[in-house]
């Protein structure tokens, strides 16, 4: 991927990137609840950080 | 019964992105950030409730160590199957109440050790009335290409003992006679590889390959499978049985990029492990920037799994009984559905709030040979979400 950018990035150019809306894990509590109901609910986990645990329900 | 999530590693590295991309290119001053969150999840027909508190406290000093402290209260209540069926053949999904309080808490601590590398350490616990949990997780990160890729690796290692109410029970076990096996453990080992790539002024990427390794006692200790004879009746209940170990891969491909319409944010992840469980989810998010810093963001998720080798809703008395059984209805095959927004603003002193809602809809595609003619034996899942954050 790293061949995809032609050009790095300047730091001055990231005020986009700075975003929250742009940031992976910029919301981690409402990530977290979001992470519980589906790790609650269905037989897969994790792929976005620690696939989970601390739970008995799957 | 509920999750601890625990500190997510891309939020780590996504969070060191953070820093060094502050708009005047200087990291911003040390300064502490709450955020409590309320929330309030309720499944249709009598099924399970759950009302939480979350609160995490992060402080950024100007050298770029974070110090994160994470504690939550769940109250649960309500039913969830039990796996029994009607005594008289009759069909219809049986319910097992349920009522517990899970407290969890997390710390972790992340630091830059050189120009390009930085590391974090964390600290899990949870305790409710039936289980507990510890774990820690390390992982590390290095900067490339002008902090344009981050390279991150991160492993986490948990420690839980299971002591259901009323005692484990031997697996595979007739109810009427199984006996008492005292408490019991579960291992889990987590290996993640990430790859975090600026694409762009307005897009950016990542990449995050997991490995985890489940070990010990993986039943539901509340779980049973029914011994059916010809006309559906039960003829004894057994305790659900499942492997000790558990392998499992996934990877996750998530994309924000910025358009003059809003930002858009495509994920797919792929997940797969020995219990024959293969999953696919799709998310697509989209966030769109109003007035007055205010931000509006609906999301869509579409995830499928197929069942675990050894789900079976119940058990003909004239089959063999398989070396794994489990009627748990999150083993089996479905599609589920989520739709949902949330909806932020912006207060007076920096204060920031979010409120959103989601609708999740499990549709079970479990075999009919399976049920029978019994097809309320698995019959979904249907659930609303409310949550409120506000942070300062």
């Amino acid at each position: 991927m790293a061949a995809c950018s032609v050009s790095p990035v300047k730091p001055w150019e990231r005020g986009t990137l700075a975003l929250d809306s742009m940031q992976f894990g910029a919301f981690p509590i409402e990530e977290a609840l979001d992470e519980h109901l589906y790790f609650s609910k269905e037989a897969s986990s994790g792929g976005k950080g620690f696939s989970g645990g601390g739970c008995g329900c799957n | 019964m509920q999750l601890d999530k625990k500190k997510s590693f891309s939020k780590a590295a996504s969070s060191l992105l953070g820093v060094t991309l502050g708009l005047s290119g200087v990291a911003q001053a040390a300064q502490w950030e709450h955020t409590l969150g309320l929330s309030h999840y309720n499944e249709a027909d009598g099924r399970v409730d759950d009302n939480a508190v979350r609160l995490q406290s992060t402080r950024t000093t100007e050298d770029e160590q974070t110090l994160s402290l994470n504690l939550g209260i769940d109250s649960l209540t309500g039913a969830s199957p039990s796996g029994r069926v009607a005594a008289d053949g009759s069909g219809g999904l049986r319910l097992t109440s349920i009522e517990d309080t899970r407290s969890s808490g997390a710390v972790s601590y992340s630091r830059r050790l050189t120009e390009s590398y930085n590391s974090s350490i964390g600290l899990t616990v949870s305790d409710e009335n039936d289980y507990n949990h510890l774990g820690v997780n390390v992982s590390l990160s290095k900067e490339l290409d002008q902090k344009n890729t981050v390279l991150s690796i991160g492993l986490a290692q948990s420690s839980d003992s299971i002591s259901a109410v009323g005692g484990n029970k031997t697996a595979g076990a007739s109810t009427s006679s199984a006996s008492l096996i005292g408490e019991q453990d579960k291992d889990v080992t987590d290996v993640v590889f990430g790859l975090t790539q600026v694409l762009s002024k307005n897009s950016i990427a990542q990449i995050n390959y997991s490995y985890s390794q489940n070990s010990g006692y993986l039943n539901d200790p509340y779980k049973v499978v029914s011994i059916i004879d010809s006309d559906g009746k039960p003829v004894d209940f057994v305790h659900e049985k499942r492997p000790d170990d558990r392998t499992g891969n996934s990877l996750y491909m998530a994309l924000n990029t910025k358009t003059n319409t809003g930002t858009f944010k495509p994920s797919f992840r792929y997940y797969t492990d020995d219990f024959g469980i293969d999953s696919q989810t799709l998310e697509f998010r989209f966030a769109k920037q109003l007035a007055n810093d205010r931000e509006i963001e609906p999301y869509l998720r579409l995830y499928h799994q197929t069942n675990a080798d050894f789900y079976r809703a119940q058990m003909p008395r004239t089959e063999a009984t398989p070396a794994y059984f489990s009627s748990d209805y999150r083993l089996s095959e479905f599609n589920s559905y989520t739709l949902g927004f949330h909806y932020r603003w912006k207060g007076g002193n920096d204060v920031k709030y979010s409120i959103g809602a989601s609708y999740y809809y499990q549709d079970p595609a479990t075999p009919e040979d399976q049920l029978a003619g019994q097809s309320d034996l698995n019959p979904g899942v249907k659930a609303f979400l409310l949550r409120f954050n506000i942070t300062f």
